[in-house]
């Protein structure tokens, strides 16, 4: 394993950065626009060096090593989500109109399933020590759950009868069902799998990208709830619950480093001890 | 004594369950009761084991745990 980064110095510094903006954007007797564009630029800064953080570490693990491509699939998701939020920034900095599709939707649509592919990923990895049946079955059963949640407590009640545009209420269902779908469900079949096993230190890395996954899914869908209920400001705290999911999943690629290292110094002497033996 | 031993040094890393697996399904594979299981299945086992946690462990961590295996069965 080779380090090309210090993505602790990086973890500890973007978790300080992230605390400060989430008081200073939340409590900041500033305009609505200056508290969205403060948060919009400290959540593009933070997410990327969570991204050059988890990149980073995937890239040390050997070209043949399975964690070496889970990693990158996490690292490229959270990448994607920064650069959805480098976007974001730019176009309340330069007052640019929403297209159909805007260009930050891209991105976190893109993090969905870049995420849920490393979640598949770790899965398979470990089908052959647990069974997958029992969490695939609980898993059903809780996304089919949410999903009437979804349906009879946001759709049914807020969306069909406000007038709002059809974009609009396409976007606050489609995109608390792709929570739903893309993050909370992998996310939480991953965690059952693993608990089958204990508290065994190989899944502790994938504990924490599982609650950050979870975080991201919930604060997004109470975003959405609380826009479509009107009660949303922009550069409150709640706009700072997918950055502390990010955090959360960069601090799982710090534990999968930690682990990797753990064994360096040992292997190393043991193999220098080979040849007299 | 072996078998101690091997689940000891895995139980940390992958939880007794699959450690205990780990151990009985090497001796169903090289056709022995664990009870016969002895210093020459070590090489076997520790080739179950790393056939295990490839996927699931970094290569360094993998070289790290078969190391304590054979240093606690030796």
């Amino acid at each position: 394993m080779k380090r090309t980064v210090s993505p602790l110095v990086v973890f500890v510094l973007g978790g300080a950065a992230t605390l400060l903006l989430a008081m200073y954007s939340t409590f900041a007797i500033i305009s609505d626009e200056a508290r969205e564009y403060t948060s919009a630029l400290g959540v593009a800064a933070i997410s990327t060096m969570c991204a050059v953080v988890i990149i980073s570490v995937a890239l040390s693990f050997g070209r043949r090593e399975p964690w070496r491509r889970q990693w990158l699939f996490v690292g490229l998701g959270v990448a994607s989500y920064a650069m959805g939020q480098v976007v974001r920034a730019l176009e309340i900095a330069l007052g640019a109109p929403a297209a159909f599709l805007p260009a930050p939707d891209v991105f976190v649509i893109a993090q969905y399933f870049l995420l849920s592919a490393a979640f598949i990923a770790v899965a398979q990895s470990y089908r052959t020590i647990t069974d997958a049946r029992r969490p695939a079955v609980i898993v059903l059963l809780f996304g089919a759950a949410s999903l009437v949640a979804l349906w009879f407590g946001l759709v049914v009640p807020f969306v069909i009868p406000e007038s709002i545009g059809p974009l609009e209420a396409v976007r606050a269902t489609l995109y608390p069902a792709a929570d739903i779908l893309f993050l909370l469900v992998p996310a939480v079949f991953v965690a059952l799998t693993l608990a089958q096993l204990g508290g065994m230190r190989f899944a502790r890395p994938w504990y924490l990208v599982a609650a950050g996954s979870a975080v991201l899914a919930l604060s997004d869908a109470t975003r959405i709830w609380l826009t479509v209920t009107g009660n949303y400001l922009p550069g409150t705290l709640i706009d700072f619950g997918p950055l502390a999911a990010q955090l959360l999943i960069a601090a799982g690629s710090l534990a999968a480093a930690r682990l990797a290292e753990e064994f360096m110094a040992p292997a190393k002497s043991s193999a220098e001890v080979s040849p007299a033996i | 004594m072996i078998r101690e031993n091997v689940v000891a040094a895995l139980e940390p890393w992958i939880g007794s369950v699959a450690a205990d697996t780990c151990v009985r399904a090497t001796a169903l594979a090289v056709g022995k009761d664990l009870s016969e299981f002895g210093q020459a299945d070590i090489a076997s086992l520790c080739s179950n084991v790393r056939r295990l946690l490839a996927p699931i462990a970094p290569s360094t961590a993998v070289d790290g745990v078969i190391a304590q295996i054979q240093t606690g069965a030796a």
